[in-house]
């Protein structure tokens, strides 16, 4: 019985010399059981072994290469299939899963608005006297904002033509903007000119020029037009 | 005896070249193998185009959605914030003086009335008087319409130039009404100065309006200073 395992390890040995180490049909079962307990077992000795018990040939070709690539293929196919489904499943579960926290998060927040509006609607009557309120403020500043007190502008020229000596302004027009029209009299032209001097180097004078001069009895008439500068009379009686 | 083990073999050996067909036909790479893989990337697409992304795209929607709905949460919790900020009474009390100031009707004879009255406190005499309801365009300033509503009229007094004067102050200054003036004349007729203008009272009148609590809004305690003026004006109509 020793000598006839001593010969199968034997045989075993020159087989694993011969064979090319590649994915074969394992041994057979039987051969496997017969071995002695003692017996060294094959370093990844599941090598393939064409030698069959009792005295048979084991005729399962090894796999050629191209088997083995074949093989290699499917399996990478497979798992590749597998990795797509997992993928699929993962985005799947990701995008309804943004959407369903995302159209959550905008309920709720909905729903704080909704509660926020109605916190504001009882307020509405507040809001409806302040923009009544706001409305009036805002015609008064439009109306108002440009107005210049009559009395002062007045006031201005008539100071100025007292400097010039005897001239008199009988007539003032005033126009929205500041533009005038202003008509009067003096004792001699050399006053009339010298209210023209002054009214022209004035600095609230935009623009004046004499409309007409004219001498009358023991007077000489005269009238300007001209503009006022608007910000410098802008009313502080508002 | 080796009659049957012979013939053992023979089927044993007729198995395993069965097996090893079997097993060359299974490592073979075919069509059917490739299917499933080809299916599941077909599928990912045709999933990826009809589901996913108009999945995402509504996530998105709620997205931007959700922006604008706390973009809005916080404009009402701003104007909540700015309405408990207004005291009740106090608002009360600045929209009545408002409303004196700027009624909301503007009756002709109640404006000529008070006209006519002040320069007569003046010390002038009426030449021409009348009024009349006007519309003015406002480009778009006023909210009810492109137009404020006044009651507008050419007046003519006479008097001294003091008194004309005095008068055109407090046209601006002591008129509990928000008056404008124009087209203002001054002639002098031997000591005598005649005042020609055109006088212009404002009102807002009451319009039904709903508040929007998503519209900009302006609270009137922005203009402390005007506010003050309608206070100190109205007290002089009490």
């Amino acid at each position: 019985m020793n000598n006839q395992s001593q010969s199968e390890k034997k045989i075993d040995t020159k087989v694993f010399e011969k064979k090319t180490p590649s994915k074969v049909a394992p041994l057979p079962v039987k051969a496997k059981e017969k071995l002695p307990p003692e017996a060294p077992k094959p370093k990844e000795q599941v090598a393939p072994s064409n030698i069959l018990e009792e005295k048979s040939i084991n005729l399962i070709p090894t796999l050629s290469k191209e088997e083995v690539v074949i093989a290699e293929k499917k399996k990478k196919l497979n798992v590749g299939s597998i990795a797509s489904l997992l993928i699929l499943v993962i985005v799947s579960i990701l995008i309804i899963g943004f959407n369903i926290v995302s159209r959550m998060s905008l309920n709720n927040e909905k729903s704080k608005l909704q509660a926020y509006e109605t916190e504001v609607t009882k307020m509405t009557q507040k809001m409806i006297s302040s923009n009544e309120i706001t409305e009036r403020v805002k015609l008064y500043n439009r109306v108002l904002g440009k107005t210049f007190s009559p009395k002062e502008v007045v006031d201005y020229i008539n100071a100025i033509a007292a400097k010039s000596g005897t001239s008199t302004v009988s007539d003032f027009s005033l126009g929205e903007d500041l533009s005038f029209t202003l008509e009067g009299n003096a004792t001699d032209m050399e006053n009339v000119s010298k209210f023209w001097y002054l009214l022209s180097n004035d600095p609230k004078m935009e623009t004046v020029t004499l409309k007409s001069v004219g001498n009358g009895v023991n007077t000489v008439r005269f009238s300007f037009k001209g503009k006022l500068v608007l910000n410098d009379f802008l009313s502080s009686t508002n | 005896m080796p009659i049957v083990t012979n013939t053992v073999n023979a089927n044993k050996t007729k198995k395993e070249i069965e097996a090893i067909s079997e097993r060359a036909k299974k490592t073979k790479l075919r069509i059917s193998d490739i299917v499933i893989p080809i299916l599941v990337v077909v599928i990912l697409i045709i999933l990826g185009v009809f589901v996913f992304v108009p999945m995402i795209q509504k996530a998105i929607t709620f997205q931007s959605e959700h922006a604008t709905v706390v973009k809005k949460e916080e404009q009402l919790k701003q104007l909540e914030t700015t309405l408990n900020s207004m005291d009740e009474g106090i608002l009360q009390s600045d929209l009545v003086n408002a409303q004196k100031v700027i009624p909301n009707t503007l009756k002709v004879s109640s404006f000529m009335y008070y006209i006519d009255n002040l320069a007569s406190q003046k010390g002038l005499n009426s030449s021409e008087i009348s009024a009349g309801d006007i519309k003015i365009n406002t480009e778009g300033e006023t909210s009810d319409g492109n137009y404020i509503l006044g009651v507008s009229g050419p007046l003519a007094y006479k008097g001294s130039l003091n008194n004309v004067l005095s008068f055109l102050d407090s046209l601006y200054s002591a008129s509990p009404y928000i008056i404008t003036i124009a087209n203002l004349d001054l002639k002098s007729m031997g000591g005598i100065w005649q005042v020609s203008l055109s006088v212009t009272g404002y009102y807002v009148p009451v319009v039904a309006t709903s508040v929007d609590v998503y519209s900009t809004f302006t609270p009137y305690t922005q203009y402390p200073d005007v506010v003050t003026i309608f206070e100190s004006k109205a007290s002089q109509l009490d």
